[in-house]
C-alpha cells in the first residue's frame, strides 16, 4: 500500500499534472462564474483536451474544472444575484445583499472562497475513508448485482430528470438503445447498423455528450441573450481573507453544510442545488442569527457553499466504487474513465491502486488550488462577468466543434454532434433531461451484459435476481423509482381520501 | 408560442413509433432466452422498444388528464428569439460543410463574424480580434501544444 501511495504522489505532483490541475481548476471557475454555463457544460467541453493525455491525468484535470465550476457559480451569485451555476443559486440569498446593500463584496467573494474550500476538502477526505471500505464489500457483488445496480443507476433518472420524470424516463430509455448500437458484446452480431461502417463501432459517446450539454446550451443561450442589454458593472474589492470573528462565527455551519453535502453527494440523482438549499435550510434552523438570513447573514453564505462543493467527494463514492455516478458531472467522469480504459467499480481498488489514490489526491488538490486561486485571483476572477456573451457564445461554439473533432479525428462525428445539438435544444425546452440520455449511454452496455450473463450463471431462470438478496432490494428500489411518476400521484390520492373520510 | 399539451402528444406518438420500430426490429435479430441461458440480440433492445410505447401511451394518458395545466404552460418556438437560434442553425450548417472543405482556420474566419454579427455585435475592430485571437489560441493549445491534428483544406 504504501508503495502504491509513494507511486500515486509521484504521478498527481508531477509538473505536468500540476499545470493540467490549475489549467483546469482556472478554467472550471471562469466558466461557473459565467450565468448560462453549467459545470456539466464545462466538464463535457474540456473533455476531449483528456485524450491527450494518458491515464488519470486528464481526469484530475477534470476534477479541478468540476470543483472550479461549482465555486465559479458563486462569483456571479454574489456580485450579480444571477447564480453562474443551479449549485450557487441559494447563495444569491445572503450573498448579494452582502456585497450589494452592505457593500461588502470582498467579504462576501472570501467567505464563499473559505466554505467552498472547506467543503470540498472535507468530502475528500470522506471519499478517501469511506471509498474502500464500500468497495470492499462490493466486491462480494456478481452479476446479478450488477446488473440490479446498473438498473438503479438508471432508475435515478426519475430524480435527476429536472424537467418532467416521465420525459426522463423515456430520455434514459432511449440512452439505453443507442448503447445497442454496434457489434452486440455477447454474440458478436451487428445491432442497428444498416451496413454502415461508423455505425459498426456504435455511436461514439463524446458527440452526444458535446452536443447534449455544450452546442444545445450554447443555443438556449443565444435565445437568452436576445433583446438584454450588456452592462459593465464595477466591482470594488477589497478585503477577500475572512476575518477571525467570521470564521468563528461560521465554522460551525461550515462542518454541518459540510456533513449535509458529502451525505447528499452520495445519493445517486442529487446535486449542488439540491444539497445547497438543503444545508441554508438547517444553518437557518440551527442559527442564534435567523433574523439576519437573507440580509447578509455570513452563515447564509456559507452554507450554500460548504454545502454545494463538498458534493464533489460525495457523489465520487458510489462513482468510484459501483460505477454509479452520483450526479450529471459524475456520470459524465464516469464516462471519462471509460474511455481512459479505467473501469469504475469495486475491482478498480483491487486493480489499480495506484490510479484511485491519485484520483483521490487529485481531488484533494483541486479543492486546495480552487481556494489559492480564490483568495489571491478574485479580483481577476471577477471580471469575467463584464465579458459579453456576443463574444462567448461564438469562441464556445467553436469550441465544440474542436473538441467533437479531436476525440476521433471523424467529421461524421461532428455531424452527431451538430445533430444531437439541434435535438438537444428543442427536448431542453420540452423539458427532457440530457443527463438521463447520457446515464442510459453509459450503463447500458453494463445493464445488458450483466443481465445476459445473470441468466446464462442460473441456465435461464429468472429467480436468480430475487435470490439474490442484495439484488433483490436494488431491483425493488428501482421499479418503485421508475414507477413513481404513475404510482406517486395514485398513493397521493388515497391519503387523501383516507384524511378527508376520517375528518367527517 | 406552442402549449406543452400539444407538444405531448407529439412526443407520444414520436416515441410510440421510434418503440415500435426498434422492437420490430429486434425481432429479426432474435428476441427471447436461450435454452442454455443469456439472452438473444434482440431482446434487451426488444424490452426497450415495448417500455418505449409503454410510456408514450402513459404520457399521453397523464396528458389527456392534466389538459388544462399543459394547455397553459407554454413553449416558446416561434418568437423573433428562436428565430434567430434557426438562423445560427443554418449558419451551423454551412460552417460543418465548410470544416470538411476548407478546414477549421478559413471555416472560422467566416463563422466568428457571422454569428457575431446575429448576435448584434457592429464593432468590425471587436469582430476582427476576437476572430484572430480565437484562432490564434485554438492553433496554439489544440496543435502546438497537445500535438492534435484539426481540420485542414481538401488542397493541404
Amino acid at each position: 500500500m504504501t508503495t502504491n501511495l509513494i507511486t500515486a504522489f509521484t504521478e498527481a505532483f508531477s509538473p505536468y499534472t500540476i499545470i493540467l490541475l490549475l489549467a483546469g481548476t482556472g478554467a472550471g471557475i471562469l466558466i461557473g462564474a459565467m450565468p448560462g454555463l453549467s459545470v456539466n457544460m464545462g466538464i463535457a467541453l474540456l473533455y476531449p483536451l483528456t485524450f491527450a493525455f494518458d491515464g488519470v491525468t486528464g481526469i484530475i484535470m477534470l476534477l479541478g474544472v468540476y470543483c472550479g465550476a461549482i465555486y465559479g457559480g458563486s462569483i456571479s451569485a454574489i456580485l450579480l444575484k444571477t447564480p453562474g451555476t443551479p449549485a450557487s443559486a441559494a447563495t444569491t440569498l445572503d450573498g448579494y445583499p452582502m456585497a450589494n446593500q452592505m457593500g461588502q463584496p470582498g467579504r462576501a467573494l472570501g467567505l464563499s472562497t473559505m466554505a467552498s474550500t472547506f467543503g470540498g476538502v472535507f468530502s475528500a477526505v470522506c471519499l478517501m475513508i469511506f471509498a474502500p471500505q464500500l468497495a470492499k464489500v462490493a466486491l462480494s457483488f456478481s452479476k446479478p448485482e450488477y446488473f440490479a445496480l446498473a438498473l438503479f443507476g438508471i432508475s435515478i433518472i426519475t430524480s435527476v430528470s429536472s424537467g418532467s420524470v416521465l420525459k426522463g424516463v423515456i430520455g434514459g430509455l432511449v440512452g439505453l438503445f443507442i448503447a445497442t448500437i454496434g457489434v452486440d458484446a455477447m454474440t458478436g452480431s451487428m445491432r442497428f447498423t444498416f451496413k454502415s461502417t461508423y455505425l459498426l463501432g456504435g455511436i461514439s459517446f463524446i458527440p452526444i455528450l458535446i452536443g447534449l450539454f455544450a452546442f444545445s446550451q450554447v443555443l438556449l443561450s443565444v435565445e437568452e441573450e436576445y433583446g438584454q442589454k450588456h452592462e459593465h458593472k464595477k466591482v470594488k474589492i477589497h478585503r477577500v481573507l475572512p476575518t477571525a470573528s467570521d470564521i468563528k462565527r461560521v465554522f460551525g455551519t461550515m462542518l454541518r453544510s459540510s456533513v449535509i453535502g458529502t451525505f447528499i453527494g452520495c445519493i445517486p440523482g442529487t446535486g449542488g442545488d439540491i444539497s445547497s438549499f438543503i444545508s441554508y435550510d438547517q444553518a437557518k434552523k440551527w442559527s442564534k442569527y435567523k433574523d439576519n438570513f437573507g440580509k447578509g447573514e455570513p452563515q447564509g453564505i456559507v452554507a450554500c457553499e460548504a454545502g454545494n462543493n463538498s458534493v464533489s467527494g460525495g457523489a465520487m463514492i458510489p462513482m468510484l466504487t459501483l460505477g454509479i455516478p452520483g450526479d450529471g458531472a459524475t456520470a459524465i467522469l464516469l464516462g471519462a474513465l471509460m474511455v481512459q480504459g479505467i473501469a469504475p467499480g469495486p475491482l478498480l481498488f483491487q486493480n489499480s491502486p495506484v490510479q484511485v489514490y491519485t484520483i483521490f489526491i487529485g481531488l484533494l488538490m483541486a479543492n486546495l488550488v480552487m481556494g489559492l486561486f480564490g483568495f489571491s485571483l478574485i479580483r481577476i476572477f471577477a471580471q469575467v462577468i463584464n465579458v459579453p456573451k456576443k463574444i462567448l457564445i461564438p469562441i464556445i461554439f467553436l469550441m465544440t466543434f474542436v473538441g467533437t473533432y479531436s476525440y476521433n479525428h471523424s467529421m461524421i462525428d461532428v455531424y452527431v454532434m451538430v445533430g444531437f445539438g439541434f435535438l438537444g435544444y428543442f427536448l431542453n425546452k420540452m423539458e427532457f433531461s440530457m443527463s438521463s440520455v447520457i446515464l442510459g449511454i453509459i450503463l447500458g452496455s453494463t445493464a445488458e451484459q450483466n443481465f445476459s450473463g445473470s441468466l446464462m450463471m442460473s441456465g435461464g431462470s429468472f429467480s436468480i435476481f430475487v435470490t439474490h438478496p442484495i439484488c433483490l432490494i436494488f431491483l425493488l428500489i428501482s421499479f418503485v423509482s421508475l414507477l413513481s411518476p404513475v404510482l406517486g400521484p395514485a398513493v397521493k390520492r388515497i391519503f387523501r381520501r383516507e384524511k378527508a373520510s376520517k375528518q367527517n | 408560442m406552442v402549449s406543452m399539451k400539444k407538444c405531448n402528444y407529439i412526443i407520444s406518438v414520436v416515441t410510440a413509433v421510434i418503440g415500435g420500430i426498434i422492437l420490430y426490429l429486434s425481432l429479426d435479430l432474435g428476441f427471447g432466452i436461450k435454452a442454455k441461458g443469456g439472452t438473444r440480440s434482440g431482446t434487451w433492445p426488444g424490452v426497450i422498444g415495448i417500455l418505449l410505447i409503454v410510456f408514450a401511451i402513459v404520457l399521453c394518458i397523464t396528458t389527456i388528464k392534466n389538459k388544462q395545466k399543459y394547455e397553459e404552460n407554454k413553449i416558446k418556438l416561434t418568437l423573433p428569439e428562436n428565430k434567430r437560434v434557426y438562423v445560427i442553425m443554418v449558419v451551423f450548417v454551412v460552417f460543418s460543410v465548410l470544416l470538411t472543405y476548407f478546414g477549421i482556420y478559413i471555416a472560422g474566419a467566416l463563422m466568428i463574424p457571422t454569428v457575431m454579427l446575429i448576435l448584434g455585435e457592429k464593432n468590425k475592430k471587436t469582430i476582427a480580434l476576437v476572430t484572430v485571437f480565437t484562432l490564434i489560441a485554438i492553433y496554439l493549445i489544440f496543435e502546438v501544444a497537445l500535438k492534435t491534428k484539426l481540420p485542414k483544406p481538401f488542397w493541404v
